[in-house]
């Protein structure tokens, strides 16, 4: 081993170890997260590139390392995740682990009690070259005894979308003597002459100054500042501790200028049920303020009214086994626009395929011919609409031509032309469908065009000499000769621009969105809705997402295209390719 | 030969007609995007007012004053995008905004000059026009009436009756005149019209003799001094706005003119004059009064003459259409009486139905209780009857038969209402329980009237108990009885009044139907008498017409008028627009109102560039000490910003309004010249692009704008981030498919494909899930982040491995062996012989992943919040949809993104054409 290539192999494997010093690092943070799906996905990652890169047979595969941590966490743990989904109701009302529902439970859920301590409290703020700045501490005084708190800025614990805080919790420590210690730093108020606290300085240095109490009204002008950077932002979601444990909000009941104790409402209890004749101790959560169990039945927790009423507070994900797929049939409800969705994606992708196909072997024919001039430029023009990025074109045609009252299409060739009615493009389930192929042919055409007029010229031109000679008319020698030898080129591109078709998103939910709405649908289905569109309103738009749902279509989508491709490289030959 | 050439001019034909169908939309979108008019859906696919405007807007995108105040505003208060700016940063952006609403002012100002000034000029050169216009309309006049005599000669000899009958059409819908054409059509009509055309006549005498009694009482007060001479003299004159050969007003007249002013002040002048010569003015005085109101009569006898003339014209569609087109018009006529009578007859019905409806649903909620109240009744009569026919202590003879009578009665009452309910629906029924309702309450009253004498007279306490509960039966139904007898009641009447209407309905559908048929038996008849009629109508009208085109226009009024007049006629029988054929006046029209827009426009915007100047001046002085208070935690509302708000959208919205308009009207000038105009070309062009730039300074501008250029920024580097990962990825692991045989080397290319087929769309729950980990860990490739975007895009490279393993098959193994034996390792044969050998392949690759990133937008789309971090495909779906789209900043934008993608694929079609078939699938 040269001196070169020993430091290339140290390098490597310091490499090595970065990379499984941080998979690990991830696999332990996954596990923490609950997140099994990628924690797995990394344990089998890191293991394959360990063993590839260590076992000197594994050399091929050392090409493959990247390729293989982009393909497994981009693409087959989600592929996983979604064969996971279809099993499930993850979706609406289901977005949670039900560990993470109890835990919601446990902590998102407050009840006032009937007597509440409740706390006036004052905002003292750090200022920065004079001016105010979001550091801060708060002083609660008890209404009920007099005794004096301190509270640091609260911690964000959560946030939401949008990246506003939606818990945030710090402790409260008493004031005794006019000091209090948070963690190790000091704090001491400093009071004016009449005995009303001015500011709070820390052992450190820092200084806070009084800036801002409800129940000072010398203290409004500073409310706006309040309003915007201390109480929008930290202390409205904000839940101080007390030493009693009990959490200490803004209470509402005085219209939030004071502080009061709330109680958690739900909380775990050992209980013990009795399951074929054996007691079985369960862990269970229970309403505090009513004592009563929570029920839990598919996926929800339900809670007891006054009334014993039940209704539900939190669910969760839970297992449904082949339930999203026995309900693509049985619920009529559903499975009525699901085998529509079904029918028209079948016909929306032949009709594509036959139309383009069409229009591309006339203007290839027209076209195929060497004394025809100008046959580039022809050809250059009409490769335009494929050139245009889908989704240009379908904005466009959606939005100019196939606008009821100002479009292109009704001011101009139906009204304008014809003198007819206009048409409802969009709105109305057939003229919907005919706009859909309509933008989808002028998409496609010039794909069957180029590949129609490669196939042609591939022809030999000796077998229309020979023809000729036997007698052949021009529709013999097409039927005979061109069709069939074309075939044998053009049909895998076919079925492949059919399987393209049927997952073409993009020509369905540019132009018409699916709509218009099938009546009666209780899934957002739509008349021009093809399976890839429907998974995709299933899952991010409408009345709810069901991501269940959405994943078991996603599933039978890939059975289908599997399929068509099987079918493909039968037909041209790829198998062979590959055991080559 | 001379065969073939032709088939080939078919073809060339044939294929630039599919050309152009394929490109239109392409063209559109071209034109679209570089007009200016904003009219995106016009006929003319190319306005000749172009502009790069829009290109502009988004390339570099100014801020219009609109857009500065709302930034200056947010830039103060240091809200939104200027939230987490610094103070200094802050103060200087402002000053930045301050600056440039100054230079936004005075370009405004040279843009108001460059409008006025434009005007102006034309407006001078156009005075010494008027004869050119004059001498135009002449030659046009001569033109119109050959046209006219060719029309004419064209329908032919319309005969006199036919004439008339068409007159008395247009009679019915023309107030009777001593002038125009309503003499021209008497004069048509001759004998026919002698009862309107004596009238008229009388009027004109009376009219004359109005006027002469007016200068009579105006000479007759002349030498008269008095308090209100002037106004009587002023109301005197204004007599001929009450009077004239077309028109007159009686009773206006009285009670503005003659009552309030000459009457009245010129009795009390009488009245303090010397007798002889008040009666003289009290003589002209009357009979000017008199003079006016018999003119008044006479006009209203010519009116009602001219009624009965039309009545009688109209009799004659018989003698000139045939007596079967006659009794069609009468038919229709009918029959349009008949169907508004079925209407109105419906329209009662449909009342009477649903009174009748509310008056059953109150008698179904009545009768509950009228059935168990009488039925108690019935159970106490039995026994009472047999402790009355036991006799009762204290009797008296009129109290025990009357109860014996009284319940008697009652019980057949209760026994009728037992048998009517549940039956009401018919009638008989319903009147006998209104019967037995009137009865009950009789008897009920006799009751309640003797309550008193039957507890008294009666010891018996069965007696007592039994009037203790039909007292409490009482009571109940007393409460509900005169309701439902005036229900009922009601009910019989207005189910009667049903019956009636509907037979009537009946019968009135049966005539309309009759009187269908017979329409229709004559129709064809009909259809020729109507065209017979339409020949007629026109040749009266055209002749008419023709009576303005004999005579000379002298004036520009006079031009005015004569377009006027004709009009209708060329609309209605030329399909001329008489706006087009007069473009010479209606030019010079058209002119004059843009001028006018414009000036008024002008006056505004003068206003209100004087009033933001001083507003801003007053803000410029402190807005620094604003931005200081604000960071020392006191935010100050200002009021300057809502006022020059105000300001701005009340004034600016008045000048748009008459900006657009001139701005209209001047596109047409120089789309339809007129002969002169042409001189005019240059200085309209300045004065639209004025108005056109003073709209861009000004109007509110979208903030979509101020993003377009960072998101063609983002998606550049994220296309060009991940086609570069995806080509050294792909290359690498592509190489030991194409060279070595290892285990698993099928089924991984099998895997390979497969991946590449289960659809994507669920995978983007996934993928945000997983952003979401990777960016609590490392912020950079999280959601919301360019970063997480390109990790996100570079799971899709199985199929470029396919696409490069299939290259590297076709390079000879003899390179790499020839290297190895030279010492090269294998990694160095791939890399320094394979690779550059593969280069064109990984061109290609890198092209299409680099277009295919550049219009993915859906997990750009999920992925991406903020609006600075959208990619072009995200933001151009914005540019179209929300409200309404605006066209020419989404066609400019959708062009500059599409057009270097169709550059590109164009220049490479051969490479791309050839990669993807290869494939099998389209991208």
């Amino acid at each position: 081993m040269s001196g070169r290539r020993f430091v290339i192999f140290l390098f490597s494997l310091a490499i090595l170890a970065v990379f499984n010093a941080f998979s690990l690092w991830s696999i332990y943070l996954l596990y923490a997260d609950g997140n099994f799906g990628l924690m797995v996905t990394m344990v089998v990652l890191t293991l394959l590139i360990d063993i590839i890169a260590l076992n000197p047979k594994g050399y091929p595969y050392r090409y493959m390392i990247p390729a293989m941590i982009l393909l497994f966490i981009l693409t087959l743990y989600p592929m996983y995740y979604t064969f996971r989904t279809a099993f499930t109701n993850y979706g609406t009302g289901h977005l949670f682990t039900r560990q993470q529902s109890i835990q919601k439970l446990l902590s998102d859920y407050f009840y006032i009690p009937e007597s509440p301590e409740e706390f006036e409290f004052s905002v003292y703020i750090e200022l920065d070259n004079y001016n105010p700045t979001d550091r801060f501490i708060t002083l609660l005084t008890s209404k009920d005894n007099g005794s004096l708190f301190a509270a640091p800025r609260p911690q964000a614990i959560s946030r939401d979308a949008e990246g506003n805080i939606t818990l945030a919790t710090a402790k409260m420590f008493e004031v005794s003597g006019d000091s209090f210690s948070i963690g190790s730093v000091n704090y001491t108020l400093s009071r004016s002459p009449d005995d009303r606290i001015l500011a709070i300085r820390s052992d450190s240095g820092e200084r806070f100054i009084y800036f801002y109490s409800p129940q000072d009204s010398s203290t409004r002008p500073n409310a706006s500042f309040y309003f915007s950077e201390i109480r929008g932002i930290w202390l409205r979601n904000a839940e101080f501790t007390n030493s009693e444990g009990n959490q200490v909000r803004l209470f509402p009941n005085s219209l939030y200028t004071t502080f009061a104790t709330t109680e958690r409402k739900y909380a775990l209890r050992a209980e013990t049920t009795f399951s074929a004749g054996r007691a079985v101790q369960e862990t269970v959560v229970y309403n505090r303020q009513t004592g009563r169990t929570l029920v839990e039945e598919g996926g929800f927790f339900y809670d007891i009214d006054k009334n014993g009423n039940e209704f539900a507070v939190e669910g969760y994900i839970s297992d449904v086994g082949f339930w999203n797929f026995v309900r693509m049939f049985q619920d009529p409800k559903i499975s009525g626009p699901f085998f529509q969705v079904f029918g028209w994606t079948f016909t929306w992708a032949g009709l594509s395929v036959l139309f383009s196909f069409t229009i591309g072997l006339a203007l290839a024919i027209t076209l195929n011919d060497r004394r025809l001039k100008g046959k580039k430029i022809y050809r250059t023009l009409l490769i335009i609409p494929w050139a245009v990025p889908a989704f240009i074109s379908a904005l466009v045609w959606r939005n100019g031509f196939f606008n009821e009252t100002y479009g292109v299409l009704n001011r101009f060739i139906v009204q304008g032309l014809f003198g007819m009615e206009p048409i409802k493009w969009l709105n109305d389930a057939f003229w919907a469908k005919v706009s859909v192929l309509l933008v989808n042919t002028w998409l496609g055409f010039p794909y069957m065009m180029t590949v129609s007029l490669g196939a042609l010229q591939s022809i030999p031109e000796e077998l229309y000499e020979a023809s000729s000679i036997d007698g052949a008319t021009k529709l013999q020698r097409f039927r005979k000769i061109t069709f069939p030898l074309l075939m044998v080129t053009v049909a895998p591109l076919l079925v492949g621009s059919f399987a393209f078709n049927f997952n073409n998103f993009t020509g369905i939910y540019l132009v018409t969105q699916g709509g218009p709405a099938i009546v009666g649908a209780s899934t957002p289905a739509g008349a021009t809705d093809i399976l890839i569109s429907y998974t995709f309103k299933l899952a991010f738009e409408g009345r709810g997402q069901d991501f269940g749902f959405a994943s078991a279509i996603s599933i039978i989508i890939f059975i289908i295209v599997a399929g068509f491709s099987w079918i493909n490289f039968k037909l041209s030959g790829s198998f062979e390719e590959v055991s080559r | 030969m001379a065969v073939e050439r032709r088939k080939y001019w078919v073809r060339h034909i044939i294929l630039i007609a599919v050309v152009v169908v394929v490109l239109f939309p392409m063209v559109w979108l071209v034109s679209t995007s570089i007009r200016r008019d904003q009219a995106a859906f016009s006929s003319n696919l190319f306005s000749n007012r172009v502009t790069l405007q829009h290109y502009r807007n988004l390339l570099f995108p100014e801020r219009s004053v609109g857009r500065l105040i709302l930034d200056l505003q947010s830039a103060t208060y240091a809200t939104g995008d200027y939230r987490e700016r610094s103070q200094e940063d802050l103060k200087k952006t402002v000053e930045r905004y301050l600056a440039k609403f100054d230079s936004l002012m005075v370009e405004s100002e040279v843009m108001v000059a460059a409008v006025e000034g434009g005007t102006i000029s034309i407006e001078n050169d156009l005075t010494d026009k008027d004869s050119l216009i004059i001498k135009e309309m002449n030659e046009l006049r001569l033109k119109d009436k050959n046209l006219f005599e060719e029309r004419l000669k064209e329908i032919g000899e319309v005969s006199e009756v036919k004439t008339a009958y068409a007159i008395g059409e247009i009679l019915q819908t023309t107030s009777p005149s001593l002038e125009g054409s309503y003499q021209f059509y008497l004069d048509l009509l001759g004998e026919r019209a002698a009862p309107i055309s004596d009238s008229l006549e009388r009027y004109r005498k009376l009219y004359e003799e109005v006027f002469i009694h007016r200068d009579e009482t105006l000479s007759a007060i002349e030498t008269l001094e008095f308090e209100n001479k002037e106004e009587v003299i002023n109301s005197l004159e204004s007599i001929q706005n009450y009077i004239s050969l077309s028109e007159i007003d009686y009773s206006e007249w009285r009670k503005v003119e003659w009552l309030r002013v000459i009457n009245r002040y010129l009795r009390d002048l009488e009245s303090s004059m010397p007798e002889e010569r008040a009666a003289e003015l009290n003589r002209v005085r009357t009979s000017l009064y008199d003079s006016f109101k018999s003119a008044g009569e006479a006009w209203e006898a010519a009116a009602a003459a001219a009624e009965s003339v039309s009545e009688e014209l109209y009799s004659l569609a018989g003698e000139a259409f045939g007596a079967e087109y006659y009794e069609y018009i009468e038919a229709t006529e009918k029959l349009s009486i008949v169907e508004s009578t079925i209407e109105s007859t419906g329209k009662s019905l449909a009342v009477s139905e649903s009174a009748l409806a509310e008056l059953e649903d109150s008698l179904q909620i009545a009768m509950p209780t009228l059935v168990s109240e009488t039925r108690k009744l019935s159970a106490l009569i039995l026994p009472l009857q047999i402790v009355i026919s036991k006799g009762i202590e204290n009797r008296t003879a009129v109290t025990e038969a009357k109860l014996m009578t009284s319940l008697n009665e009652i019980t057949s009452a209760r026994e009728t209402i037992n048998t009517v309910q549940g039956q009401l629906s018919q009638m008989e029924n319903v009147r006998e329980l209104s019967a037995a309702l009137s009865e009950l309450s009789v008897e009920m009253a006799w009751f309640s009237d003797n309550r008193e004498a039957l507890l008294g007279v009666s010891g018996n306490s069965e007696v007592s108990n039994g009037t203790d509960v039909i007292n409490t039966v009482l009571s109940n139904l007393s409460r509900i009885l005169p309701v439902l007898e005036i229900s009922v009641s009601e009910y019989v009447e207005v189910s009667e009044n049903t019956i009636e209407l509907r037979t009537e309905l009946e019968s009135l559908k049966e005539e309309s139907e009759l009187l269908n048929e017979k329409i229709s038996s004559l129709q064809e008849e009909a259809d020729r008498a109507e065209e017979e009629y339409a020949k007629a109508l026109e040749a009266v009208n055209i002749r008419t017409a023709m009576l303005s085109v004999e005579e000379e226009i002298n004036s520009l009024d006079e031009a005015r008028d004569y377009v006027l007049g004709l009009t209708g006629v060329l609309n209605d029988y030329f399909k001329i627009r008489s706006s087009s054929r007069y473009r010479a006046l209606t030019w010079y029209e058209d002119f004059n109102r843009a001028n006018t827009e414009a000036k008024e426009g002008t006056a505004l915007l003068n206003q209100l560039i004087s009033s933001m100047r001083s507003m801003k001046d007053e803000l410029a002085l402190k807005v620094n000490n604003y931005i200081d208070l604000r960071f020392l935690g006191t935010s100050v509302t200002l009021e300057d910003f809502g006022k020059m708000q105000e300001t701005y959208n009340s004034l600016f919205q008045q000048v748009n309004a008459k900006y657009q308009r001139a701005s209209r009207l001047i596109s047409d000038l120089i789309e339809k010249p007129a002969s002169y105009s042409s001189s005019y070309s240059e200085d309209l062009r300045e004065i639209d692009k004025a108005l056109f730039r003073t709209n861009q300074i000004w109007a509110q501008k979208e903030s979509t704008y101020f993003y377009f250029v960072r998101w063609l920024l983002n998606s550049v580097i994220v296309a060009l981030s991940v086609s570069v990962i995806s080509v050294a990825v792909a290359s690498l692991a592509a190489y030991p498919f194409s060279r070595m045989r290892f285990r698993g080397r099928k089924q991984g290319l099998l895997a390979l494909l497969l991946i590449q087929m289960f659809p994507t769309i669920m995978f983007m729950v996934a993928l945000y899930a997983l952003l979401q980990f990777m960016g609590s860990v490392i912020p950079f490739l999280g959601l919301n982040t360019l970063g997480g975007l390109i990790f996100a895009y570079s799971g899709g490279i199985a199929f470029n491995i396919w696409l490069i393993k299939g290259y590297y098959d076709t390079i000879s193994n003899s390179l790499e062996e020839a290297a190895m034996i030279d010492g090269a390792t294998k990694f160095q044969a791939f890399s320094k012989v394979i690779l550059p050998l593969a280069r064109p392949i990984l061109a290609v690759v890198a092209i299409l992943t680099f277009m295919n990133i550049f219009n993915e937008y859906l997990i750009a789309r999920i992925l991406l919040q903020d609006m600075n971090k959208w990619t072009y495909a995200v933001g151009l779906w914005q540019f179209s949809g929300r409200f309404e789209t605006s066209w020419g900043p989404f066609t400019a934008a959708a062009l500059i993104g599409a057009v270097p993608m169709v550059i590109f694929f164009l220049v490479l079609q051969d490479y791309i054409v050839g990669g993807l078939t290869q494939g099998g699938v389209k991208e």
